[in-house]
């Protein structure tokens, strides 16, 4: 499938806003993600496999 | 002028290398260089702008390669690594992270890696880290891999030791100055706010609270085990029988020996007092050690006291401390200096570098008589560190 990328995470992906990934579900795109662009999943998601929160730091 | 250390056939030759200075920021990493004079400074940057810097170390055992921690406010943690002093970066595969918790129990998980550390000289890719909730992280290929250093992280006294995550700085509970002692691999120190400071004489497997001696006055026992806050620790590299600690309450000297922490910031003036976060060892002295004093009075404001901002060295070894203020403002210079915004080269006489939360850094080529601003408009500076690169 599309996903697409934001900004903070294009730097694992080659400054491509695109890219493809397979996986029925969220958890399965995520690793697939990971094993196109090593790095990204770890980005998004903790050591917990919780959602990293965002904390805007002004 | 400074005093001449009194030297022996053991004491290094002063460096007479370009200096360089890792600047870590809210908002990135800057690179300040000077040649081998000390007097006119370059800046290159920022690094991974945007990014919260916490750390920036060179590692002196090839002095080439550099190791950044870093964070955003949506990426969470991770480190960076520089084999050719900053031209080329390269994240770690696995960045210090705590181990997955079993099913239904609620894991820690790193907010900010604080705090880097080379190993020791005999263990040339050896790295500790220091992260926020207090952990202990080790690798053992240059950065690129971390694990927990378990004998800690999973210690059974680590909650009443780190007192929980609410129990630290308004930052965040941290771990910071991870001391690998000179002379030998196994010996480790680590120190926590909060926590206090904690030894390991195997490498890490085991550890044990080192705060006798040490006030911790917020507290209703005021001189317990553990549960003080230590600002920062460092260990002499000539003579690791010597450890000194800026802490929460007071400024600390140690001979390892003796075991006891003694209060040598009892001979600042009280008008000053003894609260600060950084402490500087001069290279080759034992005995000379600048700190930085705070306004630790009612609600810590944690500014130069008086708006009057001023290094303090001692060269007996906190018997008596003498100001060094020439340069800086007389007046309304409400300068906060964090715990790793302060550190000093090895030439002779010896450079003292600091940088403030105000975004300036301070240089002095004559071990604090004289201060320069080399540097201002920067983010908010969390380290200063003093890098002297391989040409």
């Amino acid at each position: 499938m599309k996903v697409l990328i934001p900004d903070p995470l294009r730097s694992y992906t080659q400054e491509r806003r695109q890219v493809e990934a397979g996986g029925a579900t969220l958890g399965e795109v995520l690793a697939d993600l990971d094993r196109r662009f090593p790095g990204i999943r770890f980005r998004m998601i903790d050591e917990q496999d919780s959602i990293r929160r965002l904390r805007e730091r002004r | 002028m400074p005093t001449k250390p009194g030297k022996t056939s053991l004491t290094p030759a002063a460096s007479t290398a370009a200096v360089a200075l890792l600047i870590a920021t809210r908002k990135g990493a800057f690179i300040l260089k000077t040649d081998q004079t000390r007097r006119t400074w370059k800046i290159t940057g920022p690094m991974f702008f945007g990014h919260t810097v916490h750390h920036a170390v060179l590692d002196p055992r090839d002095r080439r390669t550099l190791l950044v921690a870093a964070r955003t406010g949506h990426l969470g943690p991770t480190v960076y690594r520089s084999a050719d002093f900053g031209k080329n970066w390269k994240e770690a595969a696995r960045p210090p992270a705590f181990p997955k918790a079993p099913e239904g129990e609620k894991g820690r998980v790193v907010d900010h890696v604080f705090w880097l550390t080379p190993g020791h000289s005999s263990e040339p890719n050896a790295w500790y880290a220091g992260t926020s909730p207090q952990g202990l992280f080790r690798s053992e290929d240059g950065g690129d891999t971390w694990a927990q250093v378990a004998g800690f992280n999973d210690h059974p006294m680590y909650l009443q030791w780190t007192g929980g995550e609410q129990d630290g700085t308004p930052d965040g509970p941290k771990l910071h100055s991870v001391i690998v002692n000179p002379g030998n691999p196994r010996h480790l120190y680590i120190s926590m706010s909060s926590g206090g400071v904690f030894e390991s004489v195997d490498r890490g497997t085991d550890w044990k609270p080192l705060n006798a001696g040490c006030l911790a006055d917020f507290r209703p026992d005021k001189y317990p085990e553990y549960g003080h806050d230590p600002h920062c620790v460092k260990i002499h590299p000539l003579d690791p029988n010597i450890l000194y600690q800026q802490n929460h309450c007071g400024i600390y000297r140690m001979e390892r020996s003796a075991g006891t922490w003694v209060r040598i910031g009892e001979s600042m003036p009280k008008q000053i007092g003894d609260i600060g976060f950084p402490v500087v060892l001069h290279p080759r002295d034992p005995k000379t050690v600048w700190v930085f004093p705070m306004d630790g009075t009612s609600v810590w404001p944690r500014t130069s006291p008086g708006g009057k901002p001023a290094a303090y060295v001692t060269r007996n070894a906190g018997g008596s401390w003498k100001r060094l203020d020439a340069g800086l403002p007389r007046s309304q210079g409400w300068f906060t200096v964090k715990r790793q915004a302060m550190s000093c080269d090895a030439h002779d006489p010896v450079g003292v570098y600091f940088g403030t939360t105000g975004g300036e850094v301070w240089a002095s080529r004559n071990e604090g008589a004289k201060w320069t601003c080399i540097a201002r408009h920067l983010p908010e500076i969390y380290a200063v560190e003093v890098a002297e690169p391989r040409r």
